[in-house]
């Protein structure tokens, strides 16, 4: 990566930075909104102790365990939904009727099937997390270029060998931005879970810098997250950027 | 060739098959299990039915308990959304085409997405005020981040060969856009609809649990809060209910958009 | 493979349901006669929960032969699958909770040891310094800001409500966080707020705030706020369990009655509450023995309100004091 494109991600930050705290000099009562270099300040704060690491910790332990379940349950799942249209229609109804519960919904469910919450917490990141890896699968299967799959088919190849070296080559990207998708998932849900359920995490946290009346570490809490998003992003685009070069080759646009 | 209209109905009922099966199994399980947190479904229908669907005739049979509650967060629902795929669309094509553009808001976006958005209703509430404000903004937000990531990425990776064509006959930027980048980005930008649909009908309960006074999502932190089993599952009921009917119309337009779209793939 | 996982779960409770109330896998006959020496308790990190930190600290528990586990909750309704399911053995509710959860009658909820009784000046109605309204009548046609709706806030505003004629539906009840009540009454998003402490100390420092209703005053006096609570299926599955708990809380509220420092020293410990605003925030009367005549009040407050549906008798939700 260069240094221009470095630059301007910080100059855009710094200019969200710039405008939220003259906006908290102006127009904005610092008790409704704390100001942005508070809520720096306090963040800093927040690494010295080892409180918020601990559940930093915590949250995103879930969170991996739950993405790599996740991925091993949705991608065979997409693949099989993708190739084959009849086993699609039957299970869409079903997957149509889960994928809108929300995971905060079933945090009952979850709480009295697993006995550990950091159990039910994962469970719930793997329900909800399934689902962009899942769709993204299967519309890559779909995309597949039909003259490939045909040369293939036409070499004397079977199905599965079809599948291997065309379509999932073939649908890599699409699977890829799926868990890309699914990584930010992992983490509002297990965030969301803690703060109603409790045990341990972020959330957990929040619930305790709100009890005490700390606004501002709950704003810095918060930041952390979108920090932590930020990060997983960046190093899950940068191995998809290694992995997929010659999809991007084929493809204009990707400068970055 | 268009098969006659009762053998595509029996075709069609013949692939809902594991429906049926799906629900006698838990009904027989949830019997047989007795557990206080997992009511037999027919007991949860029985509920939804009686809370929402037994009113009068001439009101389509929704209850007063519907009015007040189930239609005012569907409005929303499909406003939200709406506005949601509307930004999330027209911003994600322009970051998609402009690399200047996306590194500068490239870092915002991916902390913006990563935010959970129940941890921010008490912000959208002080920023926009009591109810459906607070609970519009939290649905928006809530919801454009597939929509967006998914068209920047469908409006980043066209294939260049198309372009270079298109430039060569000299067309027009707004012919370039509406010939090229989007028809090309569609399939990336549906996988991304699809997506929001469900995460619309998740943010609309999920806008309800803080500083409204209505709605299902309210209903459900009432009966949450009252341990009230069967209201809380049959609100969930009611969820997996609209997953699939609006999940069966968005399907029916992707058909027709996406339909030359796979076409033309087959052609080529 | 998703209904696998679903159909491996009712395959669960099948199972769970069937050994039920053999109280699975728990050694009897251990040390001093209990029935179960490690419990996982359930915390709310309010001021209500000190006295449980101070016999942790102090050994009340070791002494029974006890070792004690927490787990920070937010409400028990929030865990009420994990409190059924044997995941959490006690904790800490309010005396709301209690009434709503034994109402649903999904669960029979015995209290173990009182935390705090009400007092006034630890909760109250607040609007900012530059509202208009001064009396409780005056909050007509208002939005007022409770932390849960049909809880503790509602039912007291509303007794005070009645008092001044007025009604609850007079009224708009809005869920809000207490931490963003003070936020939300200076950004006018809301007109009151209904607090406890340490809000209600902050809303006066730092918005000038005014207490139009003490809700723990007049019709209202003295309720019994919140305490230790266990189910009643748990309490007669491990009696000596539950009395061994019963006397080290004892020990503990009888401190904390008696010695503030000691609760202003350990609420910083497991709160985020800062050690100065402790010392300096209003705070109920810690007692070991249940008010069960204010419990009364409070479950006919709730179905007065229509809150809950039966009237239960006070004296079924307490369990015994240890021998």
């Amino acid at each position: 990566m260069t240094r221009g494109p470095v630059l301007r991600a910080l100059a855009g930050v710094a200019g969200f930075l710039l405008v939220a705290e003259i906006l908290s000099l102006t127009v904005v009562d610092p008790l409704v909104l704390p100001r942005a270099s508070a809520v720096i300040a306090e963040a800093a704060r927040l690494l010295t102790g080892g409180d918020f690491l601990s559940d930093v910790a915590d949250t995103l332990g879930a969170c991996a365990l739950g993405l790599l379940l996740a991925a091993a349950a949705a991608v065979p799942l997409g693949v099989l939904l993708g190739t084959l249209r009849p086993v699609e229609r039957s299970a869409l109804p079903l997957v149509e009727f889960l994928r809108p519960i929300p995971a905060v919904a079933l945090i009952p469910v979850a709480q009295f099937l697993f006995f550990d919450p950091g159990d039910a917490k994962v469970a719930l990141v793997v329900f909800a997390s399934s689902w962009p890896i899942l769709f993204n699968t299967v519309y890559g299967m779909r995309d597949v270029d039909p003259v490939a799959k045909d040369t293939l088919r036409g070499f004397g190849f079977g199905p599965v060998a079809v599948v291997v070296r065309v379509s999932l080559p073939s649908a890599a990207p699409f699977i890829a931005t799926g868990v890309r998708i699914a990584a930010s998932v992992t983490l509002i849900v297990a965030v969301s879970v803690e703060l109603f359920a409790g045990g341990t995490g972020i959330g957990v946290y929040l619930t305790e810098a709100s009890a005490g009346n700390q606004r501002v570490a709950m704003i810095a809490a918060i930041v952390w997250t979108g920090v932590i998003g930020v990060l997983v992003n960046a190093v899950l685009a940068g191995t998809e950027r290694r992995l997929f070069r010659w999809h991007h080759l084929r493809t204009a646009g990707e400068r970055r | 060739m268009r098969r006659r209209l009762p053998v595509r109905l029996a075709a069609g009922a013949a692939r809902l098959w594991p429906v049926p099966v799906a629900v006698v199994l838990w009904e027989v399980a949830a019997r047989r299990a007795q557990a206080v947190y997992f009511p037999p479904p027919s007991q949860i229908a029985a509920r939804l039915h009686e809370m929402w669907f037994s009113g009068p005739a001439g009101r389509l049979f929704l209850t007063d308990d519907a009015l007040v509650h189930v239609l005012p967060s569907l409005g929303r629902l499909l406003l939200g959304w709406a506005l949601a795929c509307a930004a999330g669309i027209a911003a994600g094509v322009a970051l998609g085409r402009s690399a200047t553009l996306s590194q500068y808001l490239g870092p915002l976006i991916h902390f913006g997405r990563t935010l959970p958005p129940p941890v921010l209703l008490p912000y959208f509430l002080l920023l926009f005020g009591v109810g459906t404000p607070t609970q519009l903004a939290a649905i928006v937000f809530g919801v454009v981040w597939p929509v967006l990531v998914n068209s920047i990425e469908g409006a980043r990776h066209i294939d260049r060969q198309y372009l270079e064509t298109a430039q060569a006959f000299g067309i027009s930027r707004r012919q370039r856009l509406t010939r090229i980048i989007l028809p090309g980005a569609m399939p990336k930008i549906f996988a991304g609809l699809r997506l929001s649909v469900a995460l619309a009908l998740i943010m609309m309960v999920v806008s309800e649990l803080l500083g409204g006074t209505e709605g299902v999502g309210y209903r459900l932190l009432i009966a949450q809060g009252e341990v009230d089993i069967p209201t809380m599952w049959s609100a969930t009921l009611l969820l997996g209910l609209l997953g699939i009917a609006f999940n069966a119309a968005f399907l029916a337009v992707e058909r027709r958009v996406l339909r030359w779209h796979r076409a033309a793939r087959a052609e080529a | 493979m998703r209904i696998g996982r679903s159909m491996a779960g009712l395959v669960l409770i099948a199972a769970l349901a069937g050994c039920g109330g053999s109280g699975g896998g728990e050694p009897a006959g251990t040390a001093g006669g209990l029935e179960k020496t490690e419990i996982n308790v359930g915390v709310v990190p309010v001021p209500s929960a000190a006295p449980l930190f101070i016999a942790v600290e102090r050994g009340f528990f070791k002494e029974e032969g006890l070792s004690v586990r927490t787990q920070t909750i937010q409400a028990p309704q929030q865990v009420m699958p994990q409190i059924l399911n044997g995941g959490i053995d006690t904790f800490l509710t309010s005396y709301v909770s209690l009434i709503t959860i034994s109402d649903s009658r999904v669960a029979g909820l015995k209290i173990l040891t009182n935390s705090q009784q009400g007092a006034e000046g630890i909760s109250g109605v607040v609007v900012a310094a530059d509202s208009p309204v001064r009396t409780p009548a005056q909050l007509k046609g208002r939005t007022i800001a409770v932390n849960t709706v049909r809880a503790l806030g509602e039912v007291t505003v509303s007794a005070h409500l009645r008092a001044a004629g007025l009604t609850p539906a007079d009224v708009k009840f809005v869920p809000v966080n207490f931490a963003e009540q003070i936020a939300a009454l200076k950004a006018g998003r809301v007109d009151a707020a209904w607090m406890t402490e340490p809000y209600v100390t902050a809303a006066k420092e730092d918005l000038g705030g005014r207490v139009v209703i003490d809700t723990l005053s007049g019709p209202t006096a003295g309720l019994p706020l919140d305490g230790w609570a266990a189910t009643a299926d748990w309490v007669g599955r491990h009696p000596k369990t539950a009395a061994a708990f019963q006397r080290a809380m004892a020990k503990a509220q009888r401190i904390a009655a008696t010695d503030r420092d000691a609760i202003n020293r350990i609420i910083p410990t497991y709160t985020q509450i800062p050690a100065g605003v402790a010392a300096a925030m209003g705070l109920g009367e810690f007692t070991a023995s249940v008010d069960v005549r204010g419990v009364q009040k409070v479950v006919d407050l709730l179905a007065e309100f229509q809150i809950t549906k039966t009237r239960i008798d006070a004296a079924q939700l307490v369990a015994a004091p240890p021998a």
